[in-house]
């Protein structure tokens, strides 16, 4: 286990590593604005990128033991959220469910 | 008032979703040992989900600072990418404007890229600041609480895959373009066939690469 002094300074260097990767773009400014195409590539990331981190916290591999069920919830969640927009409804219902697929299964 | 309804009406669906992620954060962390202060350190400095949960084992079997750096480079390199659309859109306040930088989570790209341009430089930093509240005070629940309520709620962490999911379908709504969902799905599945255990940082590299492959060709297309 860390000392306390080492946890703190590990938490120092997460915080200031973290940080440095968000501002970097805040660094090349310039040239990064005049990129057009990454201007256009950035239209279509931010869906690409949640769609990705949907699966990888879908497919851990912790979790894989009740994948099939976490899939059956999941497939719940879209369409739920598609149909009525309410996102605590959709959540909820979500973890409801494999609770409850679980039990019977 | 009306501004501020605004701003939780935006925040809300992530707050949703980080109040069960945060607790649970909360909870695994103070039982594998960590304390309060650090725990809610975490949430509140470091401000980022998966590297918070990866870093609890670090951090508990006393592994050295150069694998926490690394483990830290490889969990978030995606956000290097998280403020090139937000530059031009920043508010004018050198405190907003790093603290807007420095909490741009998964989850606060996603909605800032949601929101008009407007609202993102005049309201942005508050968006970040709500969601960043929920996520530490899901953290102090948690912690206080105690690991015994997951027995409970054992599932409690798909929270965040419906939460990615939702905002997922917020952008859809936004372009209703089908591509992105076709080659996150192709990458990360083929990232996972091949190296799970970096399967999250080589799908968002490649998908960045293959987009731009089809940004090319279209220009082409469009040139000719």
């Amino acid at each position: 286990m860390s000392t306390t002094s080492q946890i703190w300074i590990s938490i120092g260097i997460m915080f200031i590593i973290t940080f440095s990767l968000r501002a970097l773009p805040l660094f090349e400014r310039n040239k990064l604005l005049s990129s057009e195409k990454l201007r256009t590539i950035n239209q279509s990331l931010p869906l690409c990128i949640m769609v990705i981190l949907a699966l990888h916290s879908l497919l851990t591999p912790a979790m894989t033991e009740s994948i099939g069920i976490r899939f059956i919830a999941l497939i719940f969640v879209i369409k739920s959220y598609w149909l009525w927009g309410n996102t605590l409804l959709s959540i909820t219902t979500g973890i409801a469910l494999i609770t409850i697929l679980k039990l019977t299964t | 008032m009306a501004k501020l309804r605004k701003i939780f009406k935006i925040s809300f669906p992530v707050g949703i979703g980080y109040l069960p992620t945060s607790l649970a954060f909360g909870m695994l962390a103070t039982q594998a040992g960590l304390s309060l202060p650090v725990t809610l350190s975490m949430s509140v400095f470091i401000f980022a989900g998966a590297l918070q949960f990866a870093a609890v084992p670090l951090l508990m079997s006393g592994a050295n600072l150069i694998t926490i750096a690394a483990t830290t480079l490889v969990i978030n390199m995606r956000h290097i990418i998280y403020a090139i659309p937000l530059l031009k859109i920043l508010p004018d306040n050198n405190i907003s404007r790093y603290y807007m930088i420095g909490a741009l989570t998964d989850e606060n790209y996603s909605i800032l890229n949601s929101v008009s341009a407007n609202d993102c430089k005049e309201i942005g930093h508050w968006i970040c600041l709500i969601n960043h509240s929920y996520w530490i005070l899901g953290t102090l629940i948690g912690a206080s609480l105690g690991p015994e309520i997951l027995n409970f709620i054992p599932d409690i962490d798909f929270a965040l895959t419906s939460l990615f999911t939702i905002l997922a379908i917020d952008n859809y709504r936004k372009n209703k373009n089908n591509s992105p969902i076709a080659i996150g799905i192709a990458t990360y599945l083929a990232a996972f066939y091949i190296y799970p255990a970096q399967a999250l940082i080589i799908s968002i590299i490649s998908s960045i690469v293959l987009m731009s492959l089809l940004s090319n060709k279209s220009s082409l297309e469009e040139a000719k």
